[in-house]
Order: C-alpha cells, then structure tokens, then sequence
C-alpha cells in the first residue's frame, strides 16, 4: 500500500501562492471577507505562514498545510472517531459524524484544522465553480487537507479503465499540480524509486515539529546553501 | 403536626413575594439566554467570537468551572460523612444539590459549544475510547449517576416527613418520591449502609472526574497544557471552588430562610478553615506549575506564560492570583476576619478567581499556538455571555426550586446527631483555631 | 386526591407534548436535510477540458479550463505551452472568479444621470451599438475627437483593435504591461538589437538583480517562477545565488541570499560602481569586449573617474567592502546576470545592460539574448493622455476605454472627475464596473477571456516564437460582447473608412485569418506533448520544419485544440550580429560624480527640505511628516485586471497573518521611537489625508523610509474590492504617487 507524501523544496518555492488558490478552488474551501479573517476565521487548507526555522536569520515563508502526521495528535482525540487515519496515510475527516468539538483542531501543534463556523456560503453567481467532486462541509464541522483524496479516486477509476496500475503522474494533488517554481513534488514514499523517496533523503530534508513525534508525511528541504 | 424543624419545613410550603420576584428575574435571564442559543443554533458558533485558532473560550470555561464545582457537594460531604464530622450535618444536603444541578450545566456548556449538538449522541454511537473527552463522557455520566443517588438517599426520611403532611400534587410527588418510607428500622439500617456505600464510592469518582477534565488538556502536546500536575492540580482547585461554592449557598440560604439555629458562625468558620488549607494547597500547585514552566525556559512554554504574566493575559492572571490566593489568605488566616462575611467575602473571591483561572488555562494557550499562524485578542460575543448569565440564573433559578420542594436541611440527620456541641474539625493543629 | 387527569391539565400537557415534537422534528428535520444536501452533492458529472489563455498579464499562458457537464469550475495550466507548462499562477487561477464574479456587468447600459449617484439603463446591444457608432460619427471628423486607451498586448486581435481605431481618426494610447519589451528600446541604445532582451534567468548561476521582481511578477510570471526554481536548484549547475538590490523588502528580497536597501537613484549610482570596481581590477573579460567596445574607453575613463567605491557607497549608503565583494562576486561567478525590472527608468535599464555587457552575459547562457523580430512597442502611455485630459490639455469628443482600467495608475482619484468633465462621452468596453468604467456614459461590457476568441504573442520569455491561439473555452455567461464583432458593427454603423478597415465579422476570423497564415508559413508546429520534449525533437532535426499537418483544417483544429503554435528555432547570436551591425556597444557615458541627493527629490516642501538636511545638527522641533513613503503593489493583486476576486485579496499580506490587509513596513527601531509593536494598528498622515494600515517589522529597512501596499481598487469594482481597504493615494495628494510621499505614522 502506497504511503502518499509531499517535499516542498523552500529553496525553490517564490511564496507566489498559486498553491493556496488551486486548494481554495479545488476543495470548496469558502471565501472570507476581512472581518472573518481577522477574527481567526479565514478558511483555508493551505497557507503561507512565516515560520522561524533553524538556520535561518529571518523567517522563511513556509506553505502550511496538513502534514499527514503518520502519528497525528487530532485522530487520537477525536470522540467519534470522525477524523482517523486512513490505511494509506491519509488523515481523513468523515464531515457527518463529526460532531464539531473541536478538540482535535486544539490538539493540532500545526493549527491546521479549520472549523466552520458559519455554514459555507457563496453569492449565487459563484455556485457553479464548485468543484463536484467535493463534498460541501455544513456549518459546525471540522475540515482539513486530505492531500485532495478524491483525485486519487479519480486516478484510480482511470486507472482501472484503462486496466493497469496507478502511475506516479496519476494522482497529484492540486497545489502541487499547479505550482509554477516546481517546489513542491508529490508522491508514494513507500517506494524507494520514487522521487519523493529520494528527496525526503536529501541532507535539506527536515519535518516540521518533528520533534513532537508527528511522523509528518509533508517534508521540507531546508532554504540555503 | 408541629415539627421541631418548623424552620426548616416552613420555606419549603411557604412561597413570598422575594421568591417570586427573584424566580421572574432569574427567568427573565434565562430565557433572554434561550433566545441567543436560539440564535447560535441557528447561525452555527459563527454567533461567538471564537475563531481559529482559539477554539475553545466562556463556555469550555464554563464547562471547567462547573465540574469543579459540582466537587462541592459530593466530595465533601462524602468526606465529612466519612470522618464523621458532627457539625457537617446541616450543611450536607446544601452541598450535595449544588453537585448535582451544577453538573447539569457543565455538561449543558459541552453541548452549548458543540458544532453539532444535534449529532451529540454520535459519542455514543461512534464511540472512540482513546479520546479523552469520551473518558470525561464516561466519568461525568457515572459521576453524576452516582451523586443523584447520593442526593437522593439521605432524602427519603424528610420526603416522607413532608408526605404526611401534604396533599395535592405535593402529596403526589412526596408519594412516589418516599418509595414507602415508613421508619422501620429495616428500612433504617439499609439506607444508612446504602449511604454509607454510597459516600465511599463517590469520592474516587470526583476525583476521577476532575482529573479526567484535566487531562481533556493535557493529554494534548499544546504548551502550558501538556503539564503531569494537571489532574491534581484540578482536584485541588475544584475543591477549592466546591467549599467557596457551598459557603456562598449557606450565607444565602440561611439568610433567606433565617436557618441562623442551624447554620451557626461555626460553620462557616470550620468550611473557612478548609477553605484556608485549599487556597495555600492552591498555591502550592501554581506556584510549582509556574515555576517549572519558567525555569524550564521552553520558547513554546514560555511565549504562553509571558502572555499570563505580562501579557494580554496579565490583567485576569494577576486578578485570578489576588482573589484566588491574597483575598482568601489574608481573611481566612486571621480568626478575628474569618466572621461570617468574612468566610462568604473570601468565598465569592475564590469563585470568581477559580473562574479566571479556568480561563486563563483555557485561551492562552490556544492564543500562542506552536505554529505561526494569525492569532486575535479573542473577547466573548454577547451570545456566549448571555448564555453564561443564563447558565448561572438557570442554576440559581432550579436551587430555589428545590428549596421549595425539598428541605435544604437534613432533618433526621440533626435528630440523629448526638447532642454534642459543634467542634471545630481542625481545631487542634492550627494555632488560630476557634476554640469549642 | 385524585389521579385522574382533569381536562385542562391534559390539553396542558397533550399540546406541550405536541409543541415539543413538533419544533423538535422540524429541527431535526432542517438540520437532516441540510446534512442530505451536503452528502448530496458529490453527484459526478461528466469532466471536460477546454483550452484557454490567460490574460490576467501579458505572460500569455496556456490554460485548461476544468468543465463538469459544461461548467467551468476550475483552471489549471495546460501542459503542453511551453509557457506555463501545466503550471498557473495565483492571479492565473482566480481568472475563474472574474468569470463568475456577481458584481460583473451583465450587458450594455448607459448613464441616466451624469452627476450625483451614478443610475443606469440597461439597453439591447443593437441599441447599444447604434447610440455609439452615431456618437463616434460626429468625433471622427474632429482631429483627436476620440482617445481610445486600452491594455497593451501584441497578436492579431490587438492589431485589428488597432486598424480600427486608426481607420476613425482616434488618438491612440496604451496602459503599458511590465514585459520585456519595455527594456526592448534600452537594449536597442546599447546595442543596436531592434527587440526584446531575453533574460535566461534558468541557467543563470549568480543574479544581480536591480529591483527586478523575480519571484513575484517579473516579466511573464509562471515562466520565471519556474526559472527561478531551477536556477535555485537545477540539476547541472550548483544552486544559484541572487542578491537583491531593491527599495524595500519585497518578496524578492526575502527570497535572496543577501538583501540591499537602495532607491532606484541609487540603485543606478551601485550598479555604476560595481562596473568601475570591475574595470579598476580589470575583472572583464577584454578580449571579449575587444571586438565589440565601441565607446568603451570613453566609458572607462568616466566610471573609474566618477563612481570609486568611496564616491558611490556616500551616495548610497552601502558600505564600500560590499560594493567590492558584489564586483567580485559577480566577476568570479561563472554564469552571472544582471536582471532589471521592466518599468525601471532609463538610467537604471542602461546602468544594467552596461553591466551585462561588462560580465560577458551576451547572448551567453544564463545571460543576456535579444529576441528581435516582434513588432516594436512603441506606443503612447495611456497615463500620459489621460493625464492630458484632466489637465484640459486634450479635450475628445469621445474618450473610450479598452478592456482595462487605465484610470487606475493615475496618482489623485480627483483626477477622475476632471476626465469625466473634459470629455464629451466616455465609452467602457470593461466587462467590469472598474474605476475607469464608474466614469463612462456608455457600458459595452466585452467577453472575459475564457469566453473569447484569442490570438495573442505572449510576451518574451520564451526564446521561440509563438502564437497563443485559442475559441472560446466556455459559453458566454452574460450579455457581452465579442470584441472585434463590436467593432465590427460600429464599423457598419458608421460607415466609410471605418467600416472599410474591418475586414472581419467576429474574432473567429481574425483568429482564423492568423491561423491561415501560420499554415501557409509551413513552419514551427502546433503546441506538442511536452515542452521539453519537442524542444529536443526540433535539434534532433535541425531547426524548423513543416508543420506535419496533412491539411490545412487539420492544422487549425490541432492548434485550437492544443492551445497555441510554436517555432522553436531561435538565433542565439542576435546580440552579437547587432553589435557587429551596430559598430559595437554605445555605453551610457556618466557625466558628472553621482551626486549625494535626497530620494525625496519631489519640489520641496518645508518638510522635505527638514528631510533633507540630516547632515545638519537635528531641528530644535520635529518634522512633521518625517518618514518617506513609498507605495507598492503586491504581486498577488493584478492592476491590469479585474480586482473583484476574493482568493487573491487573502493572499494580501501573507505570510505575515494578515490576511485582506493593508501593511505599511517599517524599520524596527523607527516603529521602537513611535512604540508601534509588529502587527499593531497605525494611522498614516501625510500633508493630505490619513489611512489606517497594519504595521510590519523590516529589518534592514532604511529607517526613514517606510513602505506601504496599496490595491489600486475602487468602491466599484466589486464587493470585494469594496472590502480591501482605503485608496491610498488619496495620501499623495495632487503630487504623482511614483515619488516617496512624506508622512507620519503613529499608533491607531
């Protein structure tokens, strides 16, 4: 079973933000307004923020996403077992079970679980950009990145149909999809041929908070020399 | 039939004008309060002024502050009962009530914050046991099962006293509750073993209970809640909230109801002595919390504690150290301020402090998170303080009622006393002790 | 006492029992059916791709456009341009939004009332076009009776823009776009290359870069997004080192191994030094320049004269070690470039280009190529004529707007209504309500891009030739127009020349017409697999070769469908076949030392001169505006286009956590005096008007300037343009916002 992972070389990325807008259209994520914002409730999977990293004279302006802890500290909490990690690694949420306790976004050290706390809302004429193949949230339940989970069901379906095995190119999640400085790769860790393998190797690599006992599955290559 | 406890029977029958204009007050709040959970349900807890990433605010405050002070009641008088300390006798059932109804409204303020409430049953159908919160599901569920019982059961003899002197939907109720208490002696020898079980098993649950909201926290790696001494640290302080708790009840029950012949200033002075050894117990474990935090010098750790001490949070951490250590200490340490008001002064002072430290727990942490991102000074809708008030009135509201149902004084429980003056219980070891 | 129930309790406690259910189950109902909405939803339609350019910049990258049963619900790169390469950038990807957005035009109108409240009415398009073109028929005959202003793009369907425009007697002006070829003419100066420069950023190894944009927007930004990840961390070469001279701390900066604080006067004064530091250790390469030196003695003697170290670091305040260690540093490196921002002045494009030259970037990989052969920009400044026209200076009959907003890079919003009030009628194509639009008497909204026919020559950056050619990606959502069928009506309706020059019904013809035409050219080939591929494919055969179409239709259909066509062949020695032509390198001879002057330069004010004068002991009393502020854009807010997309307005102010905000940059120990702390509230006040804005810490910022950002929005772009933030250059007051503004800023 594949163990799906994520390098992003911050040598490389510009902190342009295509990442966060291809997340933002891909998964339904709603709009705010700069109140919302400014009151904690900005919604969104994936975000640039400046983290102090070691080595570094100023902060580095890091896309923060998920990390797909392979021992996250949100599942464990969970009273109803709502979000879970799923066979291949991915933390998944099941949006009617939750029960909106929030515990496991205050259990997170990377503050990355976004609650909705109103239900989502986009003026009529923006309806249809929707992307189908996303569930919308209701008001009241947790969310959070699911390394765009229904493209790798959309992978496999192809895959399937075409009667062969899921390739390295099928399944790219969208942010990695669009990302113009080609910082971010994507794919099965578990496989030692695999890029993703050999850059999560690299003397650069390192896991944020790692120290936590996280096990992210999301890997950074350390800016520098 | 004229009653030896006249006084304490007479409030129960007799409904004034203060009741009632203190009950439509009390309800007015509360269904001011029902109409902004109406609004929350409604518009999500968009209507709160939470947001990522402080998640929790008033209401898991609330839900703290009442756990611990549901610790009133049981504890103590299981306690008390145990040791068989004479002079707990007209205070127990006091005690006890507040357990019970209290804990209704921390539970209450779980599902207030919920995102969900309509899915709450989902703990139960989806069940996840490495979920602390389903561990506080669990204990507070016992908990409360058990304090019913034990509020219940020392009821029997006085229900059944009132049954033979009511009729009506009073007589009906007295009925059913007595379960047909006659006073045989049978029937006398069960209920005190089953009280007496029943007062050894209640304490473990407390404890556990506290504990288990404790580690709602620090099971989690967030700084300043990952921390060993949080259960303890949350016993003490439920208890220290729990005694300040009943002795605000006492001061306002014997007021009201003119129980000065039962509820004399020795009492108030035993429960301030207690309450002198929890405030320097409450003390101690801070003082040992803190320290650890700043000695240990951790950047995450220590970004929280600054936001206590000299930042944002500073106001309410140094107004939660005042009236939860220097207001109480210094009235209660002194025997000639530890008066009736001075106990009921130190109380209020503690329950005010116990609450600013369940809020200083819960949102400063959650305003330095480990990671970067944006954070705001979060300040409390007018919906979640309504629902505050409410939760208070409600509380004030549904003790009067019982008051005028039930007596607030256990009856056979002084007649079954020897008729020994009132003892101070710690009198001995304490130099400033009140003398018999 | 009785058990039984009377009938008043039992109509109590029956219709309690009935209210309980009943509001009971209608919220458990409302609550289901809103859960059965959202599990509902994931209802999978059928998924198609339709090819697209973006037009969001003049970068002109292939996009695919995600359609579920005919619906476009997102946009993505398409792999095969060998621009984007399957890669879109922010503003790319919120293109979508400009497409759905609420408060977009929904057909043409006209002003009912001319002042007060703005109030329109909606009218059919054969209306529309018949008020116009009658409107357009009495300016014609007036000379300059219509100033026409419009985005600067090149490719067939700007041309017949232009052919029509021309044919009606307009005066024509163009809202300039920051592509390579506005540097084109000062490459043209040096080196006699009638072109645009092409900055081979990929496999560069060491990049000077004077103020240039690189990771936010610089020249065509996907395709130097993605050269900038490669120069970082190509496979090949060692990872590229890029030291950044710029103004502020712009993203650019944050990204470089080393950050210069310098103006752009004083950017050119470094640059200068860094040649003579050159030329004094005779760190170029002679034998190189030998052939091509032209003037290069003359320039010698100048810089080395003029700009020594000790000159150049008092004008600049760069320690004079460090103008040594760059000169060094960017002589040793063994691929350097020196990179420029394509709205630089003059003097500091000239001051670049002499450095490139110097470094032996020409036509060298990892330098500098000319791609010639494009059609030279030299077109009027839309700001200049409508700068013209608020002053009164130029007074048109009808004054039209293209499908941008040039009002936006005007300095006052006072200006505004002067326009309005100088002009008889004013005209908006914009499919928006923009600011140039509020002004307009007549709306004639046109297609957004993806609804459009599109031909267009993206800007250089590609070393190729090629042709961005598209239909319409998704049917028209509104009643807009297509824009050539709306000149071409207007042409009809007016008749004569006017209709003469419009050989086209609509832009399918125009487009079809190009497409003709790159058939018959029997060159280059339709956007094949991927990028690198073909690129390979075309060495292995030596150059260009016919487009392997059979026929002529069959090569049509293949470039609509993939997106664009390209030649790949390009001549790496343009440069250097120039220089030949040219007689050699004509250097921009300094004159005079590099003068210590204030940045502040505007005509003094009494603040300004207190300003100036830090040389003298400090005033007994404080100015009272003593900072310098400068205003910038940030790269995710595109002025060019529509400014009603709320994803980008969250990008605002990342990474820092603010998100829709304003951020104005400050020096820490300036913001210490003012006890303003990181993130806190201030109040900028200049001489006429005062803003609110958030601070932020920069580190190494010069610690009198101050540097805010700004959206060049106006209350009619859109409910979210409304949100963003006041207009900022209400702060400047009547004087031009390109210059610093003096102000003060203190807690709010």
């Amino acid at each position: 079973m594949a163990r799906w992972g994520l390098v992003i070389d911050l040598d490389r990325c510009t902190g342009c933000q295509a990442c966060v807008v291809a997340c933002k259209h891909e998964n339904n994520v709603p709009f705010s307004t700069p109140e919302t914002a400014r009151g904690g409730r900005l919604m969104t999977w994936l975000q640039l923020v400046a983290a102090d990293l070691p080595g570094r004279p100023t902060a580095s302006a890091l896309p923060l996403m998920c990390q797909q802890c392979d021992r996250p500290p949100c599942t464990d909490v969970c009273p109803t077992s709502a979000t879970y990690l799923n066979p291949e690694g991915i933390v998944a949420q099941i949006y009617p079970r939750c029960i909106g306790c929030r515990y496991c976004t205050n259990a997170c050290p990377y503050a990355v679980k976004v609650f909705n706390w109103t239900a989502p809302d986009w003026p009529d004429a923006m309806a249809p950009m929707r992307n189908p193949d996303v569930s919308l949230r209701p008001k009241g339940v947790v969310e959070t990145c699911t390394f765009c989970h229904h493209r790798l069901i959309a992978a496999r379906e192809r895959a399937r149909a075409a009667g062969r095995e899921i390739a390295p190119d099928d399944y790219v999640p969208a942010c990695v999809a669009t990302c113009p400085a080609e910082a971010m790769v994507f794919g099965d860790l578990s496989d030692p041929h695999s890029e993703v393998a050999a850059l999560a190797g690299s003397p650069r690599a390192f896991r944020w908070m790692e120290e936590l006992g996280t096990q992210p599955k999301v890997i950074y290559l350390r800016e520098g020399e | 039939m004229s009653d030896a406890h006249e006084a304490v029977i007479q409030p129960i029958l007799t409904i004034g004008p203060v009741f009632r204009r203190w009950a439509v007050a009390l309800g007015a709040v509360v269904a001011w309060a029902a109409i902004a959970w109406s609004w929350q349900l409604w518009h999500g807890l968009g209507a709160t002024n939470l947001g990522r990433p402080i998640y929790w605010g008033l209401y898991i405050t609330n839900f703290v502050f009442f756990i611990g002070v549901s610790h009133a009641g049981t504890l103590i008088s299981a306690i008390l009962r145990i040791v068989q300390a004479e002079w707990r006798r007209p205070i127990t059932r006091m005690a006890e009530v507040i357990t019970v109804l209290v804990l209704f409204f921390g539970v209450g303020n779980v599902v207030l914050d919920l995102g969900r409430p309509d899915r709450a049953l989902n703990v139960i159908l989806h069940p996840h046991f490495r979920s602390p919160l389903l561990w506080d599901v669990s204990s507070i569920t016992v908990y409360l099962t058990a304090s019913s019982i034990y509020l219940y059961l020392p009821l029997i003899p006085d229900i059944a006293r009132l049954r033979d002197r009511t009729s009506g939907w009073r007589g009906r109720l007295y009925r059913r509750l007595a379960i047909g208490w006659s006073g045989t002696p049978r029937q006398w020898q069960r209920l005190e073993r089953a009280i007496g079980v029943m007062a050894v098993l209640v304490i473990p649950i407390a404890v556990s209970v506290h504990t288990v909201v404790s580690w709602v926290f620090a099971m989690t790696i967030q700084p300043m809640w990952h921390s060993t001494i949080f259960g303890p640290y949350f016993v003490v302080g439920a208890i220290f909230s729990g005694i300040a708790a009943i002795i605000t009840a006492m001061a306002i029950v014997r007021r009201v109801y003119h129980l000065e012949r039962y509820l004399r200033p020795e009492h108030f002075s035993n429960l301030g002595l207690l309450l002198l050894v929890m405030t320097c117990l409450w003390f101690y474990f801070t003082f040992a919390e803190y320290l650890t935090t700043w000695y240990g010098h951790e950047p995450r750790e220590l970004a929280v504690f600054n936001a206590k001490l000299s930042g944002p949070f500073a106001p309410l951490f140094w107004m939660m150290f005042v009236s939860c250590f220097v207001v109480p200490f210094v009235i209660l340490a002194n025997p000639r301020t530890r008066t009736i008001a001075g106990t009921v002064v130190a109380s209020i002072s503690v329950n005010v402090g116990m609450w600013l430290e369940r809020f200083t727990i819960v949102v400063p942490s959650l305003s330095n998170p480990r990671a970067p991102v944006l954070t705001f000074m979060y300040r409390p809708s007018w919906v979640e303080w309504s629902l505050m008030a409410g939760c208070f009135a409600a509380f004030a509201l549904l003790y009067m009622g019982f008051t005028k149902v039930f007596p607030i004084i256990s009856m056979w429980e002084l007649e079954a006393a020897a008729p020994v003056p009132v003892r101070p219980v710690v009198a001995a070891p304490l130099p400033m002790g009140v003398r018999p | 006492m009785s058990d039984n129930l009377t009938r008043r309790d039992f109509l109590l406690y029956g219709g309690a029992t009935i209210a309980g259910v009943t509001l009971g189950e209608l919220g458990r109902r409302t609550l289901a059916a809103a859960d059965a909405r959202a599990a509902a939803w994931p209802s999978r339609g059928v998924e198609t791709w339709a090819t697209t350019v973006c037009r969001e910049c003049a970068g002109g990258c292939g996009v695919r456009v995600r359609l579920m049963d005919g619906v476009p619900v997102k946009l993505e790169g398409n792999p095969l341009c060998p621009v984007a390469r399957g890669k879109l950038c922010a503003k790319g990807q919120a293109a979508i939004e400009s497409y759905y957005d609420p408060d977009r035009l929904v057909g043409p109108a006209r002003r009912t009332a001319r002042s007060g409240q703005p109030a329109w009415t909606r009218l059919t398009s054969t209306e529309a076009i018949a008020l116009a073109a009658e409107r357009l028929r009495q300016a014609i005959a007036t000379p300059a009776g219509i100033v026409v202003l419009a985005a600067d793009e090149r490719g067939p369907l700007a041309d017949a823009w232009t052919r029509f425009w021309r044919a009606a007697n307009a005066r024509l002006a163009w809202t300039p776009m920051p592509t390579a070829a506005r540097l084109g003419p000062r490459l043209e100066v040096l080196t006699g290359a009638q072109g645009d420069p092409v900055f081979d950023l990929e496999r560069a190894t060491y990049v000077l870069s004077f103020g240039a944009p690189i990771v936010e927007d610089w020249l065509s930004g996907v395709w130097t997004q993605r050269s900038f990840g490669r120069f970082r961390r190509g496979s090949g070469h060692a990872r590229g080192r890029l030291v950044q001279i710029d103004s502020r701390r712009s993203a650019t900066a944050r990204k470089a191994d080393e950050w210069l604080a310098a103006t752009v006067e004083q950017q050119v004064i470094l640059a200068y030094g860094v040649a003579s530091v050159l030329l004094r250790e005779n760190r170029v390469d002679r034998a190189k320049l030998e052939p091509l030196a032209g003037n290069f003695d003359a320039f010698e003697r100048q810089v080395t004269t003029y700009y020594t170290p000790d000159n150049v670091a008092s004008a600049t305040g760069v320690p004079v070690v460090t103008i040594l260690r760059l000169a060094r540093e960017l002589a040793s490196a063994s691929r350097p470039l020196v990179a420029v921002n394509a709205d630089a002045p003059a003097a500091l494009a000239d001051a670049v280009f002499t450095l490139d030259a110097l470094v032996g970037a020409f036509d060298r990989p990892g330098g500098v190529f000319a791609k010639t052969g494009d059609p030279v920009l030299d077109r009027a400044d839309a700001v200049e004529a409508l700068r013209d026209v608020a002053a009164g200076r130029l007074r048109p009959k009808v004054l039209v707007f293209g499908d941008s907003s040039p009002l936006r890079a005007l300095d006052a919003p006072a200006d505004a209504s002067a326009i309005a009030a100088n002009c008889d009628f004013v005209i908006s194509l914009s499919p928006y309500l923009d600011e140039s639009a509020a002004i307009a008497d007549f709306l004639l909204p046109v297609d957004v891009a993806i609804e459009s026919w599109q031909a267009m020559l993206p800007a250089t950056a590609v070393a190729a030739d090629l042709v961005a050619v598209t239909r319409p990606a998704v049917p028209r959502r509104l009643e807009t127009q297509d824009r050539a069928a709306l000149l071409q009506s207007l042409g009809t309706a007016i008749g004569g020349s006017v209709e003469a020059a419009c050989d086209w019904r609509s832009s399918e013809d125009v487009v079809g017409a190009e497409l003709k035409r790159l058939a018959r050219a029997a060159r280059g080939t339709p956007y094949a697999t991927t990028y690198e591929t073909n690129w390979v494919r075309q060495l292995e055969s030596g150059g260009w070769w016919a487009s392997p179409a059979d026929s002529e239709q069959e090569f049509v259909d293949r470039v609509l469908t993939v997106g664009g066509w390209i030649d790949p062949w390009f001549d790496p020695n343009q440069l250097t076949e120039a220089l030949h032509a040219h007689g050699g390198l004509a250097f921009p001879i300094p004159e005079s030392p590099p003068a210590v002057r204030d940045v502040a330069a505007s005509p003094a004010t009494s603040e300004e001169v207190a300003l100036a004068a830090d040389v003298v002991p400090a005033p007994v009393e404080p100015p009272r505006f003593p900072l310098k502020l400068f205003a910038f854009t940030p790269a995710t807010v595109n002025p060019a286009g529509n400014l009603n997309q709320p994803a980008l307005f969250e990008l605002l102010g990342q990474p820092e956590g603010k998100p829709w905000r304003l951020w104005v940059e400050l020096n820490p120990e300036t913001a210490a005096q003012q006890d303003i702390a990181n993130g806190a509230a201030v109040r900028i006040t200049s001489a006429h008007a005062s803003i609110d804005a958030v601070a932020v810490h920069v580190t190494g910022l010069p610690p009198e300037t101050a540097a805010l950002s700004f959206v060049p929005g106006g209350p009619t772009d859109g409910r979210w343009a409304r949100l963003v933030g006041p207009d900022v250059r209400q702060l400047w007051g009547e004087d031009p916002a390109s210059r610093p503004c003096a102000v003060r800023i203190a807690r709010s």
